[in-house]
């Protein structure tokens, strides 16, 4: 007993060591850095049971277009969103979460909806937990001739608002997927990076169909209230 | 060495007049978060257990229960009468995530509370609670390349701070 515990000890303790070196991102020059900064509603709470919450971040993508509007490349999409990730959906593939970023994107999954799946899910390395805190991602164009559009779509699920109400019935302009759906719709930021510019801050440019059935962009903002506080500012800057 | 010493003086401190038990036991717990195995001797002395567990977690990024965990616990009683125990009990242990975004081995350490309730005459099963605090975090890299971009992020795993079990002991001579 003794003996097995002193080695259990001593691999608890390599591995405690190795888990303090920090993992850091190297920028080099024309690297790009989009830094991601929480805002005030960035966690929301989500009922578990007997009146139990948890705190909740919101699901996102992030990726580039040209300035014709086409589709590029993914950056970062969070897990639930780019596997088929949700937790207890009994199917409900939430269509309504980011339509925006699904209908640019454009790729058709055998159910017909534009959606990864479980089984066709997004690339590991653009997939990735969604943070609770700020969240810095490096990007390095292959080539950076002409300048190139940064979008970001962010949802939180049943945030309703007045505008945006639980009990809207499918069909109405402001259904939103229900008790357990969106509420207000995914909120959109873009910003164009030219290869001569060195700062960017994205800024938001209309919120998404509220039931994910199609790809446009609404700008009555005065119907949106907490979704446009989820995020505090995204800084773009090339190294 | 020094550590350990203390560590075995401070909780044979803690347990001083409190009635002495039968520490042996296998044990079953289950909490939201992990399902755990546990085999629990006297260790050192009479009033200080310890005990090796290994199970399952859901806590990685994929939420399944596919997740090993494993460590040790030792722990002394700091209250019992007849048919109940309350012990203090500390543990280290290690966290093998496993899913397809990221691989780590992460050290998760605890302290907690343990209330054992004697079910039945002979005081050879109980109703096991635990509840405590635990610690785990670890950051790691993701990387993706394409014909149009290199992109890179650190993420980070922590496991959940409250570590709240319900569970079945059997105890053995």
């Amino acid at each position: 007993m003794k003996k097995y515990l002193f080695s259990f000890i001593t691999l608890a303790c390599i591995v405690g060591f190795s888990s303090c070196e920090k993992e850091e991102l190297s920028f080099t020059e024309g690297d790009i850095q989009i830094e991601i900064e929480t805002g005030e509603h960035w966690l929301h709470d989500f009922p578990l049971l007997l009146g139990i919450t948890k705190k909740n971040p919101p699901q996102f993508a992030i990726w580039l277009e040209d300035t014709a509007g086409n589709y590029i490349s993914t950056v970062f999409a969070t897990y639930k969103i780019a596997t088929e990730g949700w937790q207890s959906n009994n199917g409900n593939r939430r269509k309504e979460a980011l339509p925006y970023w699904c209908h640019q994107r454009g790729v058709v999954y055998e159910d017909g909806l534009l959606l990864p799946t479980k089984e066709n899910p997004l690339a590991d390395g653009i997939t990735g937990a969604t943070p609770k805190e700020n969240k810095t991602l490096q990007l390095r164009l292959k080539s950076f001739n002409e300048p190139v559009v940064i979008k970001a779509e962010f949802n939180h699920s049943i945030d309703f608002n007045e505008f945006f109400p639980e009990d809207a019935k499918v069909g109405d302009a402001n259904y939103s997927g229900g008790d357990m759906g969106s509420g207000q719709p995914a909120i959109i930021y873009a910003g164009t990076l030219n290869p001569v510019s060195n700062e960017l801050e994205l800024q938001i440019i209309g919120y998404s169909s509220p039931d994910g059935s199609n790809g446009n962009i609404n700008t009555d903002f005065e119907k949106l209230t907490t979704s446009k506080t989820i995020v505090g500012k995204i800084k773009v800057t090339k190294k | 060495m020094k550590k350990i010493a203390f560590a075995t003086a401070l909780f044979a401190l803690i347990s001083f007049g409190v009635k002495s038990q039968n520490p042996n036991q296998v044990s079953a717990r289950l909490s939201t978060n992990q399902f755990e195995l546990g085999y629990q001797r006297k260790f050192i002395q009479q009033k200080i257990w310890g005990e090796t567990y290994i199970g399952l977690g859901n806590q990685d990024i994929n939420k399944n229960f596919d997740d090993v965990i494993a460590g040790l616990r030792i722990g002394t009683p700091i209250f019992k009468n007849e048919k109940n125990a309350i012990h203090l009990a500390a543990g280290i242990g290690l966290y093998f995530s496993n899913n397809d975004i990221y691989s780590l081995v992460m050290p998760v350490y605890s302290g907690f509370i343990a209330y054992n309730r004697y079910l039945g005459k002979s005081e050879k099963h109980s109703l096991l609670i635990n509840l405590g605090y635990q610690y785990g975090k670890k950051d790691y890299k993701q990387e993706y390349s394409s014909a149009d971009i290199y992109t890179a992020t650190i993420g980070s795993f922590k496991v959940s701070p409250v570590y709240l079990s319900v569970g079945y002991g059997f105890h053995f001579k």
